[in-house]
Parts: C-alpha cells; structure tokens; sequence
C-alpha cells in the first residue's frame, strides 16, 4: 500500500468525552495522527479539550448541527488535505479501528464508492422486537429504492472513495443521514456495499435512534427517502 | 338572498373596527420597514393581505359577489377565508426563508471551520520558524512549535 492510498478517518463527535480518547488511541494503532480528524459536534462536554491533548487533527463547529453538516466539514477536509478515500467512524466507541481495513478493501480496488460495514456474528446487538421490525421494512424498503439488499443501514461505519467524498461534500442529507445516503447515493451513481464487520456494543452515548419509537423513526425516515428520490440536486 | 344579504350586513360599527385593525396593521409593516427592523421581502404579503383585506371590508357589493362566486352563504366568513389563505402563504413563506437560513448557515459555518482549520496551521507554522530561528542565532535544539 503506496503511501497515498492512506484514508482520512473522520470521527463525528457530539459530548463524548468519556469515550473519544480511547477511540482516538484505538485508531492511532492503525492511522497517523495527521490521517485522524475528528469533528465536534458543538460538544458542551470536555470532548474538545480531550481530542486537543491528543496529536490529532481536529475540528470544532460553534454549535450543534447533525452528522450531516460534520460530515460535509470532514469531507470538505479530505478534499483540501488531498485524501483518496475516507472512513466514517463513529466517536462512541462501538466501531474498532482494526476493522477498517475491510471497509476500505473494496473501495480501494474500486469495487464500490461507499462501503458500510455492518454488525456480524456475536456482535450483533439483542434489540427489541420493534426495531428489528422497523429495520427488515427500512431494509425492504431500500431494495424497492435501490434494488439492492442493505443488511443495515443505519450503520455509521462507513468508506468512501474519493468519488463519493467529493459529492457528498456539496450534499449530503440532514435528516436522517445514513438512510437517506443510501438512498442519494444510488441517485448520485455511487456503487454501495455492506461488509460484515465486528463492532462492540455501544457504551457511554445513546443512539439517537433510541429516542423515537421505532415504528415512527421508520415511517419518517421512508418518507424523507420518497421526498429525496423527488429532489433536484 | 335580498333578506339574507341584509341579515349580514356588516354593521358600521364591524366595519369601522375591522378596518382600523388592518389599516394599523399596514401602518405597524410601514414603520417597522422604515425602522429596518423588517425587511421589505419579509413585509410585501403582510402588505398584500391588509390590501386586500380593506375593500373585502367596506365595499359591502363586492364581498357579496365574492362569496356569491364562492358559494358561501355567510359574506363574513369570505373576509376570514381571505385572511386565513394569507395566514398559510406568510407561514409557508416563513419555513422557505428559514430553511434558505439554515443552508446559508451551514454554508458560512463550513467556511469558518475551514479558515479556523488554516489560520490553526499558519499559527502552528510561524511558532515553528521562529523556533528554528530562534534555534538558529542560539544554538538550541530545535523545537517543535504546537
């Protein structure tokens, strides 16, 4: 692996000071310090002051805006450092730095622009009856839209070519950011992927998921995808 | 239609109420143009609704021939109709402006990142020349600016 083949790892953090150093360390054991980015969220906890103690390299938005708008900073970031590709990896700690390398195979032999890795084996989370049922219609409804079978979409565990950084770094969706980047990604002509990777369980922060009923989180989500497919770019 | 008509014709007293209401409403939009503290895109519906509005008011044969093509049997509710359609497109205007806000916000806010990002790396740089300026003329080893 040439030198240039290297990705950016962008880390979307919003108050996790309890868990971003040991995410940082974990990702120093396969990254350089310049190739770590992570972005706060408008973080009202230590997080800034914690990621500022380490070598990475760091960004603070004034206030909070979404995974959408952290991302597009993250990209915006890769475009200006001249990356090739970049991980997605989430600043909670369930993501394990080691994995990344089979995200980032397939986009590196250009077999995909996006890569999401997706819980496998015994890492898969016991979740209530609800959210498996809202996550297999998400998933069905994604094979209506996409023609394609996304074993979990709602994973922030994600690698992008440099294709798809560069138009995601223009849009990128607001609402609910992973699904919808399915859904724009198919319409931007970007080729998608899962792979089984393992994560840990969350620890510390809660999904944002958690907060709404699953069923409801489901039908908002659908109908922000049917608005998307509509939507001019 | 005749008696109907004048069941519901608007007492004097109504019209004089209603339409010191609208004409200070008109008024209220003028002066906080004039004061910029409204901004002439944002104040041209509430503008067009008082406009409107006036003569639904007090030109009784017109909210009669309005409602009669409307086919609403109680003339009043034609005045609530109206100001209600420019209640909904004042609201409707409000969520297309906040949401061009919000786009431009996030616009600004991604080049402040960025620039933030630069100057952080300009700063780094010249603490690093001038350490190994510094370095130069005393002979120290060099450090590394951070």
């Amino acid at each position: 692996m040439s030198e240039r083949d290297r990705p950016l790892y962008i880390v979307p953090a919003y108050n996790e000071g309890a868990n971003i150093a040991a995410v940082i360390a974990d990702l120093l054991t396969v990254a350089a310090p310049t190739e770590i980015l992570v972005v706060s969220d408008g973080s009202t906890d230590d997080t800034a002051a914690v990621v500022r103690r380490t070598p990475v390299a760091f960004l603070e938005l004034p206030f909070n805006n979404g995974v959408a708008t952290v991302l597009k900073a993250g990209f915006g970031y890769a475009l200006r450092h001249d990356f090739p590709c970049a991980v997605q990896f989430d600043g909670d700690g369930q993501h394990i730095a080691a994995e990344a390398k089979k995200i980032l195979a397939p986009v590196r032999a250009d077999k995909c622009d996006i890569a999401v890795g997706y819980r496998f084996g015994k890492s898969r989370i016991v979740s209530s009856k609800a959210r498996v049922l809202g996550r297999m219609l998400i998933s069905g409804f994604l094979i209506l839209l996409t023609r394609q079978y996304h074993a979990d979409p709602t994973s922030g565990f994600r690698a992008y070519s440099r294709r798809a950084i560069e138009r995601f770094a223009r849009d990128f969706p607001e609402e609910f950011p992973e699904v919808e980047s399915i859904v724009l990604a198919k319409k931007f002509g970007l080729r998608l992927r899962g792979e089984p990777v393992t994560m840990r369980p969350r620890r510390g922060g809660k999904s944002s998921i958690k907060f709404f009923g699953s069923i409801y989180y489901m039908i908002k989500v659908t109908l922000a995808s049917l608005i998307m497919m509509l939507r001019r770019y | 239609m005749e008696q109907a008509a004048n069941l519901t014709e608007l007492l004097v007293r109504q019209k004089i109420i209603a339409a010191v209401f609208i004409v200070l409403i008109f008024l209220l939009t003028i002066e906080f143009i004039r004061r910029r503290a409204l901004k002439e895109r944002y104040a041209l519906l509430w503008l067009a609704a008082s406009v409107v509005l006036i003569p639904l008011v007090l030109w009784y044969e017109l909210l009669l021939k309005i409602s009669k093509v409307l086919g609403i049997a109680y003339p009043p509710a034609t005045i609530l109709l109206t100001a209600i359609i420019f209640i909904i497109l004042i609201l409707f205007h409000f969520s297309v402006a906040l949401s061009k806000t919000r786009r431009h916000e996030e616009k600004l806010l991604l080049r402040i990142v960025e620039q933030d990002e630069r100057l952080d790396a300009l700063e780094r740089e010249i603490a690093r020349l001038r350490g190994s300026d510094s370095a130069a003329t005393d002979g120290a080893p060099e450090s590394r600016g951070g």
